[in-house]
């Protein structure tokens, strides 16, 4: 046998290997999430029905805030778990939608055939949306009491979810 | 009715909320908690051909290889809107392209920056191609050197020297 050959060949098939190994790992089309564990940026802006929301007077409260679109078949799906949990943890943890991509009647409308119990922001200039890194929706933040992201969840979001995050908050 | 709840709801949070944390850290991105680099860009074709050159640097979140300037994505979109309102207030591209890392990490970035440990990257293919090389040179003198005692002992053409020994021998 060539010791020098199988040496070189080694050499070289075993970082490649590796390489391929650590790729098959993680999910290509994931987006790593770098805002969490950071302050989330504040925002000043209007809901659906007109009246103003700006991030810094809910410092104090956890936050959620869910990025939605009516036209995003897991926002729709998600409607729900969203809504019970926000009327289960009404008055301790503050509900917010932040439309993405859709138009505010669009939204309106759909909100009034199946009811919501927070309010949705309007975000025209879609600042929020790069602020808070979102990629796509739904996408759904856990603010703490300071105002720290301490979690994100990209997709539609389950009930244990919701639950399990604001049980870890402080 | 459910416009009264989530007032109700958003009101009731804010009623109960307990006093205020010490000092909120400012909530503006970290990386453009510092000044404007330069002064306000008041031409806006001059912004917007800023926001388009930086947005070709960016990756797209939510597509395939694309960068944020040849999207249509909502997320493109947003990010080339951010881009160029950032441009407008005086910020550099440095300090924009640090925004973004910071929102999205540098998975945002479609060329990897030439710094620290992505250097390793850029100059990658340049010691491959030196390697492969060396190792071509290294066959090259082996041959050679296989070959000069025969060439040495039978003149300067081997394949001549070896048909006059036939010769001699019929």
């Amino acid at each position: 046998m060539n010791w020098k050959v199988l040496a070189v060949g080694l050499l070289l098939i075993v970082p490649l290997v590796w390489v391929l190994a650590k790729g098959f790992g993680h999910d290509p089309h994931a987006i790593p999430t770098v805002t969490v564990g950071s302050r989330a940026s504040d925002f000043d802006l209007p809901t659906l029905e007109g009246e103003r929301v700006r991030l810094a007077d809910l410092v104090g409260r956890p936050v959620v805030l869910n990025f939605w679109a009516t036209w995003c078949r897991p926002c729709v799906a998600e409607h729900r778990t969203l809504q019970a949990a926000a009327q289960q943890h009404a008055g301790e943890v503050v509900f917010l939608g932040v439309l993405y991509g859709d138009e505010p009647e669009r939204a309106r409308r759909w909100l009034a055939e199946v009811g919501s119990v927070y309010p949705t922001l309007v975000d025209p200039a879609q600042r929020a949306v790069v602020d808070y890194g979102v990629a796509g929706v739904p996408e759904t933040f856990f603010l703490d009491r300071r105002g720290v992201i301490v979690h994100k969840v990209s997709g539609a979001i389950s009930a244990g979810e919701i639950e399990g995050v604001l049980r870890s908050m402080p | 009715v459910t416009r009264l709840l989530w007032v109700l709801s958003l009101a009731a949070a804010l009623a109960q909320a307990p006093a205020p944390l010490p000092t909120p850290e400012p909530s503006t991105p970290a990386a453009l908690a510092e000044p404007p680099a330069g002064p306000p860009v008041a031409d806006p074709a001059a912004a917007a051909a800023r926001a388009t050159a930086l947005a070709e640097g960016l990756r797209c979140p939510v597509c395939q290889g694309l960068s944020a300037a040849a999207s249509q994505a909502e997320s493109a979109v947003a990010m080339r809107a951010r881009a160029e309102e950032l441009v407008t207030l005086g910020y550099s591209d440095e300090q924009i392209l640090a925004f973004f890392v910071s929102r999205y990490g540098e998975w945002v970035l479609l060329e990897p920056p030439r710094a620290g440990r992505h250097w390793l990257i850029w100059a990658a293919p340049v010691a491959l191609l030196c390697l492969g090389a060396l190792v071509v040179a290294w066959r090259m003198t082996a041959a050679r050197q296989v070959l000069a005692p025969e060439a040495a002992a039978a003149g300067d053409d081997p394949y001549e020297r070896r048909v006059l020994d036939e010769l001699d021998r019929s």
